[in-house]
């Protein structure tokens, strides 16, 4: 347990070392976005950051606090789960490669958690329901964007992020994402919980190939 | 007796470029193994694949008689000392040392070691604050940390003065009485010929010969 909590204090600094010039950049414009909504005095409401794209009176608009706030881990984590696994694993070499992704995922989580966490104490939410929705999908999609990080550029990976995220404001409909939108409803259908089936077999099957990968 | 490292037509490829192009070789003795070539010519890239680091293409590679990528992902008890995997910018020669200490399953005394490869315990520089020389050291004592019977060290020479490099000549020849395996690259032709008992001329990605006089096989 003393070695698991030393590897995780080690993997934390590396991965922080990494991430906090992009996670200071985006905290403040997610800061930004979200208090645009606030009135004096009063803290926004989840569902109003997370309203998702709108129209009113035959004119969309973009929903810069929602896109923000769903692409926001990722751009945070970029390339340093990658970094983690296969440049700062072979120093430490003598730990079994289950225990060390394991430690690296709870890494992931804790960057990725503190964030969400963060959202969730700067707005007031009146749908625990949809809380509990958002921090389940925007962690699962984390997951799965590190896990294709190692198979995949990461450049790419965010492009796909980004893709997937416009698509969800312009496409009405998209399973598992329409989620994080209040405006879309907040009942699960049984597209949603595909998609999180199919988001879970990405993370196992880059799980698997990492034995595949050169560590460099 | 079974191999120490064994390395059956590995080939390796960089996205066109052959990097490794069908090499075998077997180390069944304890000994210095020198490899030297030019750069790019895959030494650092044979000694990553033995570590299990790279996966091959094809081929396949057993160090103490477990096949890597299949009994094993990295080799067991072996210590390397390589630039790309460099220890922790912003601690300390000792701070580095005490991380993979703890994360070992036994203690080692910390001291003893950074004083043996010419380092100082007290010394609070960050790793990023050193001298090339002194990474090159540090480097050596995270390799030899964990006291493996195999250590590789890829161009551990680079940086290092004429003391230092004396330094380092008696350390390999001391781990060899000890009855370790150590494969060293170089491109310092009269440091392998002084240590090695037997050295691979690499190029090409290629082991072009084996040889025990470093001259000889360059003049090829």
């Amino acid at each position: 347990m003393k070695v698991f909590g030393k590897l995780f204090s080690r993997n934390m600094k590396l991965m922080l070392g990494n991430v906090w010039r992009r996670e200071l950049i985006m905290l403040v414009l997610c800061a930004i976005a979200v208090f645009q909504y606030s009135k004096i005095g009063q803290r926004p409401l989840l569902s109003d950051v997370m309203q998702g794209i709108s129209d009113f009176r035959g004119n969309p608009y973009f929903p810069m606090s929602w896109f923000l706030i769903v692409i926001f881990n990722q751009v945070v984590i970029g390339d340093s789960f990658r970094k983690l696994i296969l440049h700062d694993y072979p120093l430490v070499a003598s730990i079994s490669l289950g225990k060390y992704l394991f430690c690296s995922v709870l890494n992931l989580f804790s960057v990725g958690g503190a964030n969400v966490l963060l959202l969730l104490v700067m707005t007031r939410h009146h749908s625990l329901h949809f809380a509990w929705t958002a921090v389940f999908c925007l962690l699962l999609f984390l997951a799965c964007f590190a896990f294709l990080t190692l198979i995949f550029s990461p450049v790419i990976c965010e492009g796909l992020v980004v893709v997937i995220a416009v698509l969800t404001i312009f496409a009405d409909g998209m399973p598992f994402f329409d989620r994080l939108m209040f405006v879309r409803g907040t009942a699960i259908l049984p597209g949603d919980v595909l998609a999180a089936l199919l988001m879970l077999i990405i993370i196992a099957w880059c799980g698997f190939r990492i034995k595949q990968l050169d560590f460099i | 007796m079974s191999s120490i490292v064994k390395i059956e037509h590995v080939t390796k490829k960089m996205k066109s470029l052959v990097a490794l192009d069908d090499i075998s070789l077997e180390i069944s003795e304890p000994g210095i193994y020198g490899f030297v070539g030019p750069n790019g010519s895959g030494k650092s890239l044979i000694f990553k694949t033995i570590l299990g680091f790279l996966k091959p293409d094809s081929g396949q590679v057993f160090v103490h008689g477990k096949k890597l990528r299949k009994d094993i992902l990295f080799a067991e008890d072996t210590g390397y000392s390589m630039v790309e995997y460099a220890a922790l910018a912003d601690k300390t020669g000792k701070q580095n040392l005490e991380l993979m200490d703890i994360l070992a399953s036994e203690k080692h005394d910390l001291d003893k070691l950074l004083r043996y490869v010419g380092l100082d315990p007290n010394n609070q520089r960050t790793y990023k604050e050193y001298s090339l020389g002194m990474k090159q050291r540090l480097l050596l004592a995270m390799a030899m940390l964990s006291d493996p019977s195999l250590l590789i060290f890829d161009e551990p020479t680079n940086a290092l003065d004429e003391d230092g490099q004396e330094f380092l000549k008696r350390l390999v020849l001391e781990q060899r009485k000890r009855g370790k395996t150590l494969l060293i690259s170089s491109h310092d032709k009269t440091f392998i010929n002084d240590v090695a008992d037997k050295i691979y001329y690499v190029s090409e990605g290629r082991i072009k010969k084996e040889a025990v006089n470093c001259d000889e096989k360059i003049d090829e």
